[in-house]
């Protein structure tokens, strides 16, 4: 069992998120951003503009049918509200709700209530936010991977031909746009082999934190801007949800700004990493640092080291999260990545030691002990392979070397100890793109092995 | 020395003095910078070259260094140090194959001396 597993992992898959299109589903959680339709709407290739008018009309259709027969259009939104598949959000289990009636409701009664969507549609369907209470970026999301399932399912069949991701057969039902209504077909998915659920691959290049059109900037950089408005005064959202339902006009207005705005909307990678100068200084802040437990010394390392290997290490290892332990009644932190074989010493070390994720222990002490290599030493089983990172403040004393040479010599396990002088190398590299920090991870690695007898 | 190693020294202690030029340069500004894996090619190449030619007599570090390993990490001042005293061994080299005859120096090959002209000795 591997430690925030995504799809590839299981698979045993090698490729990186930097390697492919598509956000790499996590098999027990979903990934923290969302579909944007804007991103559609203002990219470059056409496929993408003409996806956007898809989303859109069939929305739109959705609301001719509610003047017509609420009923039949209430349970279609319903259902199309939740879309797990794609696994987008904040859910921990992968389950989503659906809306209930009363919301998809006022959702669909605008189309009734304010004369321009009733005679023209929705341009942006997520000015739905500005209109309906609690209609959040979740559901634009989901509403829209749900309008476009058909192209996401050709999408995924392609990405999964390319990347060799196996692909059972499995009855799906999705949203056809001809008939306004669900079909079931049968199609070759990925599934997710914990709960079996379909997999749906969505494009990185659509994803963000927040929908480009969302109620935070509306009421901070269009409302609270009026001059109309008494400084300090604050409008209860419901209150300005129904200002704009009666003045759509204001809506548009927003609308129309945010459209000039477009060159700076960009979808959100799913791990960017800190800047040189911010890596400069936390370097700066943990060579600066007392040793042990002084005024929370301890965590203020792990707070700054975890980013800045994170970052450093990227994108050669993906970073998979920071995990933290009680052992002994001490919280011990570990850096966990997922290893993808990208570089040639990650596949030395994934056939080697079977590492198919890295742990990094780290440990703000004066001196290393026997004790914290036995601890790494206890935590490198299975999920971890044979092969784990120290990170500590000085280089260890002969004794806790010669240990790390035992273990090899009698486990096959490979501890490497990296010190304050491997960081200052590995930010050195990093800065001025000479060579890769990984390397300074294979360089000890190296001298670490030519000790090992042979 | 034989024609082919003459030749192969014209070529190439230049070159190593060129990159030494370089890297000194580097090694002022940033002396415990790493060299990227692409300058380190090309320096290994020239070292090789030289050791083939110096051959065990004359090779700075016979039985320690041959080229720098790629996963070491050599930095800028590392990598002056080892030049600086392949640099010295060739010039030694030379040295000792070459004579003064009326008024110049030439090149001694294959034991004879050439009408090959060269510079003075710059160590005696």
């Amino acid at each position: 069992m591997i430690i925030r597993p995504r799809l590839n992992d299981f698979h045993n898959l090698t490729f990186t998120q930097t390697d492919v299109d598509f956000a790499i589903p996590f098999l027990d959680e979903d990934i923290p951003l969302y579909l944007d339709p804007f991103l559609l709407w203002k990219s470059p290739s056409q496929q993408d503009n003409s996806l956007h008018t898809t989303i859109t009309n069939s929305f739109n259709q959705l609301g001719n049918m509610f003047l017509k027969d609420e009923n039949q259009a209430v349970s279609i939104l319903k259902e199309i509200s939740e879309c797990d598949a794609v696994g987008l959000g904040n859910s921990k289990s992968k389950q989503g709700k659906k809306i209930g009636d009363k919301m998809a409701y006022s959702v669909l009664s605008t189309f009734r209530d304010i004369p321009q969507i009733n005679k023209q549609g929705y341009t942006h369907f997520e000015e739905l936010q500005l209109l309906v209470d609690s209609f959040s970026k979740d559901r634009v999301s989901d509403i829209a991977c749900n309008l476009l399932e058909s192209f996401l399912i050709d999408y995924t069949i392609q990405q999964c031909e390319k990347h060799n991701v196996p692909m059972e057969i499995v009855n799906i039902d999705f949203f056809d746009l001809k008939k306004m209504a669900f079909v079931s077909e049968k199609v070759q998915l990925p599934t997710n082999p914990i709960s079996k659920d379909q997999i749906l691959f969505v494009p990185k290049r659509w994803l963000r934190f927040v929908p480009w059109i969302n109620y935070e900037d509306f009421y901070k950089d269009y409302v609270s801007m009026s001059d109309k408005l008494d400084a300090g005064t604050t409008i209860p959202r419901v209150q300005l949800l129904d200002y704009n339902r009666q003045n759509y006009d204001q809506v548009q207005e927003f609308i129309k700004r945010k459209q000039l705005s477009q060159k700076d909307c960009q979808n959100d990678p799913l791990f960017s990493q800190i800047p040189i100068l911010s890596s400069k200084r936390k370097l700066g802040n943990i060579l600066k640092l007392p040793t042990g437990k002084t005024d929370n010394a301890d965590q203020q390392y792990e707070k700054d080291l975890c980013p800045l290997l994170a970052s450093m290490l990227f994108p050669e290892l993906d970073f998979a999260k920071p995990q933290a332990r009680t052992a002994d009644g001490v919280l011990i932190r570990d850096l966990i990545f997922y290893n993808n074989t990208s570089h040639d010493f990650l596949k030395e070390i994934y056939d080697k030691y079977n590492s198919r994720q890295i742990v990094f222990e780290l440990k703000n002490v004066k001196e290393v002990t026997t004790t914290h290599v036995n601890q790494l030493n206890r935590y490198l089983n299975n999920e971890f392979g044979s092969f784990g990172v120290i990170f500590t403040r000085n280089e260890p004393p002969k004794s806790v070397y010669k240990n790390t040479i035992d273990l090899w010599s009698g486990q096959r396990k490979c501890i490497l100890i990296m010190t304050d002088n491997d960081l200052e190398l590995m930010s050195q590299v990093y800065e001025n793109k000479q060579r890769l920090p990984i390397d300074v991870l294979k360089k000890k690695y190296v001298e670490f092995t030519r000790q090992c007898p042979s | 020395m034989t024609e082919e190693q003459v030749e192969i020294f014209l070529k190439l202690q230049p070159q190593i003095k060129s990159a030494y030029d370089e890297i000194t340069l580097l090694s002022k500004k940033k002396p415990t910078e790493p060299l990227n894996k692409f300058k380190l090619k090309f320096i290994n190449s020239m070292l090789n070259q030289a050791n083939h030619i110096l051959q065990n007599d004359y090779i700075p570090f016979p039985d320690e260094f041959e080229q720098f390993d790629v996963d070491d990490m050599p930095n800028n001042g590392d990598v002056v140090f080892i030049l600086s005293h392949y640099l010295t061994s060739l010039e030694k080299l030379r040295c000792d194959n070459i004579k003064y005859q009326k008024h110049y120096y030439y090149w001694v090959i294959d034991g004879e001396v050439s009408t090959l002209k060269t510079s003075p000795p710059c160590i005696k």
